[in-house]
């Protein structure tokens, strides 16, 4: 049976430990563990802001997150609590007003519960 | 029939909230609190520990109104009413900062080490913060 | 149950690899990550292991050639991103401490 896990990012989209769960989320699919879903939370909310410009030549963690979502279907939760306190507005995701990049599911910590319940495994990143 | 199985698989999971830091200068305690009560409403069975920095969090006689904070801690009364009745505070963490047991919650239960520690092992998913 | 301590920061700067040593029982096994890899010389973490020679304490060697960090002591398990998926599940629960 496959196992399961999910994840809680609480690191922004510039620091190296984000980079860390990308690359964490990535071997999980390449072994076949199922990633029930990602939940972003304190400024790991960050990781959903659009306008993020980086320099082309430094790590784009976004377009990870988007590649996981469009190749992969792994559930990037956002907690619209912590994105508002944060800048980020809870307008839909297709909205072209929203902030947000639409990867990501605007979600709440009901999400997280759901999730910590579902996974076999639960890791906070 | 989903609903059924999600049922079923959510029954007996235990769910840990690790504090470390301290109330005011970071958000941690507060969005600590706020997944503590989120857990408690879904009515998962969700525990409550204090170690570090983070037993500047539960101790009494704090006025966080006088540095412009919104007293988030007054909302750690709401715990009773989601039925997080285990809060455990660290022995070792009070005396390192010479600390009474002098609370301002009620029901908190402060453990040695090794005790604090047994109780954390017991819970099938931690949540730090 | 044998529980998974995950330590992302420098033991040198934070108290993370202290608690991570106080909250530790003998089943358990710690994982240096990221920034968790300063901690292969850090004295605690020595110590915790010269009293408990059965500790099992893994690191990303990946995280650690990149940082510079080296050890000889083969108390060190060396571990990819792929050893960590497998540790996660054969523990119980995991704790990240940063």
């Amino acid at each position: 049976m496959q196992n399961t896990l999910a994840l809680v990012v609480t690191t922004p989209p510039n620091s190296n430990l984000t980079t860390t769960a990308i690359n964490l989320v990535k071997r999980a699919i390449d072994k076949d563990v199922a990633i029930v879903g990602v939940f972003f939370y304190q400024d790991g909310v960050l990781n959903a802001a659009k306008h993020l410009s980086i320099p082309n030549d430094e790590y784009q963690a976004l377009q990870h997150w988007q590649q996981l979502s469009n190749e992969y279907h792994v559930p990037l939760h956002l907690c619209v609590s912590a994105a508002e306190k944060r800048g980020l507005t809870d307008e839909l995701s297709n909205n072209e007003n929203s902030n947000i990049d639409k990867a990501f599911i605007v979600s709440g910590l009901g999400e997280l519960v759901e999730l910590t319940s579902k996974a076999e495994r639960v890791v906070q990143l | 029939m989903s609903a059924a199985i999600y049922e079923e698989k959510q029954t007996d999971k235990t769910i840990a909230i690790v504090n470390t830091q301290a109330p005011f200068s970071s958000a941690d305690g507060k969005e600590a609190l706020d997944a503590a009560l989120i857990f408690g409403s879904y009515e998962q069975a969700t525990s409550l520990f204090f170690i570090g920095d983070g037993v500047f969090q539960v101790i009494g006689e704090q006025n966080a109104s006088a540095i412009e904070i919104k007293d988030y801690l007054k909302t750690f009364s709401a715990l009773e009413f989601y039925d997080i009745e285990n809060i455990y505070v660290c022995q070792q963490s009070l005396t390192e900062r010479n600390l009474m047991a002098n609370f301002h919650i009620d029901n908190v239960q402060v453990l040695a080490n090794e005790a604090f520690s047994q109780r954390l092992h017991q819970h099938n998913v931690i949540y730090r913060f | 149950m044998a529980m998974l301590h995950i330590i992302r920061n420098s033991g040198f700067s934070s108290s993370a690899l202290m608690q991570c040593l106080s909250m530790n029982l003998p089943q358990d096994s710690i994982l240096l990550m990221d920034d968790g890899c300063y901690n292969l010389n850090h004295p605690l973490l020595l110590a915790a292991l010269v009293k408990q020679p059965a500790l099992k304490v893994y690191f990303i060697s990946l995280h650690a050639s990149a940082r510079a960090q080296k050890t000889s002591n083969t108390s060190f398990v060396s571990s990819t991103l792929d050893d960590v998926l497998e540790l996660l599940f054969s523990h119980d629960n995991s704790i990240t401490w940063s």
